[in-house]
């Protein structure tokens, strides 16, 4: 979806709110400098900028934030050499459990961008109303404004939904919970063999099995049918048939 | 300050209407039972059974129905109950109505020991054995083949592979290319998100989920109309629920979308890879068996019903049959409605199964 360059966007009435996030921000990290002013007499900029970071949504979903530091260690555990002597269930563990902070922050990621969308299609809807609302004639009720939002918000979220990086975040979610479903089961797999409980990668090849010979079955049957004669062909009358260009039946008739 | 007027004896007003409908709604909801919510209620009865698959024969309407009967495939997404939705609302029981002897394909509801079956199974197992038991039970040779939207895909498969033993084929809101994309955005979803995957990724979804939850087909289908999803139950049942029959009109519905079998895993992989991705339908290239579906083989008469206003299979993929089928006879049928309201619409009611019975009976 193109994005709009701020300074050539045209003011809108959520404009006074986006601003006032931006000072709520801002006035956060002036509160902290004030803070460690008054404690110390000098300000701390990591103080300010440890305060920032924690009013920014983007920190809260893990996103750039603390989690890369977390994955990174159990990415480092599991890319060192097997040892032959240490439990393999161990190490199924470790990999499901990189597979589900994966899975975290691409759904994390996710939710960002369908917030922006949202945030853009209120942005849009406040325009509209400022418009005039549909077919330019203002909204005079609850119901009309309503679907007015519902109009405008389907067409935000249709449009996002078909943009490159809506198209690649969701790629990433459902690879990353397919992942962590594969590697779940990995694990629960290693569990029930030590039980004794078939898994379900051995139900999937008793399946197969017998799917294939029911095949082959079926391909037997039709040669042995062909071999020993088709049945003599019974048809009822048919009209005539033409050479006819494309027709097109009339509804209703 | 609000950005439209605000008229407070208005609001009140509204404020009372939207109480009063939820008070007689709450009522209304109170006197319903899970029976009360029928759908599916055309008489039939139960032919043969291959694995889950089960063929059905619907009881006639007139006393001498069309000599050559229709079997009726629908998709492996959803249930064929939609086109026998209601008493009102049935595709079905027009077409009885209009003296069509109407069979039934119920593919039932796959579990993971069915993560195996591909469209072969479907098209050289059980419809081939299906076409077979009605031309027993009827002395014929051929058989009308009526397919819905994938069911119309499955169709074109078997018409294509066995064209001796179908007499007459209708396809519904088939999909027939698969890279044919509509120009509207709100339109064709699908073709996007399919061919967004890698092939990679479809077999990892298979290979990890053995089956395509149904839940997951009907997520996708929730997010071609995100808003019309988001707002199903607070608004649209809102304006309904103090309208009883327009709110069991709204829960038969309701009832169809929650019953979504989970799609075979092979069949599945075929679908997104092989058709959505590939486009090797059109191609020539689709095989089944180790045979070509090649449609130039398809030269018994063919009507091609779709819609121009189907967001999920736009016209623009299904219009196209006609240059790639080897039949002297093809007809086409522009029907009014969506995806689904060609066969539940109240306008639909009155054209579709009549048009497609007179197709039927000038063959």
């Amino acid at each position: 979806m193109k994005r709009t360059d701020p300074a050539e966007a045209t003011p809108s009435p959520a404009d006074p709110l986006l601003e006032l996030a931006r000072t709520y921000t801002d006035t956060l990290g002036s509160l902290a400098r004030s803070m460690q002013t008054m404690m110390s007499g000098a300000a701390n900029p990591l103080l300010e900028q440890s305060i920032r970071r924690m009013m920014e949504p983007r920190a809260w979903f893990g996103l750039g934030g603390n989690w890369s530091g977390i994955d990174q260690q159990l990415e480092h555990l599991l890319d060192r050499p097997q040892l032959a002597d240490i439990q393999e269930i161990d190490q199924k563990g470790l990999k499901a459990a990189t597979a589900l902070l994966e899975l975290q922050q691409a759904s994390a990621e996710h939710q960002l961008l369908m917030a922006n969308t949202l945030s853009r299609a209120f942005r849009d809807f406040l325009s509209r109303l400022a418009e005039g609302g549909k077919d330019g004639k203002p909204v005079s009720s609850w119901p009309e404004a309503t679907s007015l939002w519902t109009e405008t918000a389907n067409k935000a979220m249709v449009e996002a939904q078909r943009s490159e990086e809506m198209l690649a975040v969701q790629r990433r979610l459902l690879k990353s919970a397919l992942r962590y479903r594969a590697q779940e089961r990995e694990t629960v797999e290693k569990l029930c063999e030590r039980n004794h409980i078939p898994t379900r990668t051995e139900m999937d090849e008793v399946h197969r099995t017998i799917h294939d010979l029911k095949r082959e079955i079926r391909v037997l049957k039709r040669a042995l049918a062909k071999a020993s004669g088709d049945r003599a062909r019974r048809q009822p009358t048919r009209k005539a048939e033409t050479d006819q260009p494309v027709k097109a039946v009339a509804a209703g008739s | 300050m609000l950005p439209f007027p605000f008229n407070v004896t208005e609001n009140v007003r509204e404020l009372g209407e939207i109480n009063r409908k939820l008070a007689e709604g709450v009522a209304n909801f109170n006197k319903l039972r899970e029976q009360d919510v029928d759908i599916a209620t055309t008489p039939k009865d139960e032919i043969h059974r291959v694995d889950k698959a089960v063929l059905y024969r619907f009881k006639p309407e007139v006393e001498k129905p069309h000599p050559v009967p229709v079997m009726m495939v629908y998709a492996l997404v959803g249930r064929y109950t939609m086109a026998d939705l209601q008493e009102d609302r049935s595709f079905v029981r027009n077409l009885l109505k209009a003296g069509i002897d109407v069979y039934v394909v119920d593919w039932g509801l796959p579990t993971r020991a069915d993560r195996w079956l591909g469209f072969e199974d479907y098209v050289n197992g059980y419809m081939d054995e299906f076409v077979d038991v009605i031309g027993e039970r009827h002395g014929l040779d051929a058989i009308n083949l009526l397919g819905i939207c994938q069911g119309g895909v499955l169709s074109l498969c078997y018409a294509a592979l066995h064209p001796e033993k179908v007499r007459n084929l209708i396809v519904t809101v088939t999909p027939v290319d698969f890279h044919a994309d509509a120009t509207n955005p709100e339109h064709g979803f699908m073709n996007v998100w399919a061919r967004n995957l890698d092939s990679e990724d479809i077999e990892l979804m298979i290979d990890t989920l053995g089956n395509v939850p149904g839940e997951f087909t009907g997520l996708l289908f929730s997010m071609m109309t995100p808003m019309r999803s988001l707002t199903k139950y607070n608004l649209d049942l809102l304006n309904v629920l103090d309208d009883e029959k327009k709110l069991l009109n709204f829960l038969r519905m309701e009832k169809w979308l929650a019953d979504r079998p989970d799609h075979a895993g092979e069949a599945a992989k075929q679908w997104l890879k092989e058709l959505y991705q590939d486009n090797k339908l059109v191609k020539g290239e689709f095989e089944l068996d180790g045979e070509k579906v090649n449609l130039r083989n398809i030269t018994m008469p063919v009507l091609n019903v779709y819609t121009e206003t189907d967001h999920i299979i736009p016209c623009s993929m299904t219009s196209v049959l006609g240059k790639h089928v080897g039949s002297k006879d093809y007809s086409e049928f522009v029907v009014q409605g969506g995806h689904i309201g060609v066969f539940v619409g109240s306008k639909a009611q009155k054209t579709l199964a009549n048009g497609i019975a007179d197709w039927l009976k000038q063959r």
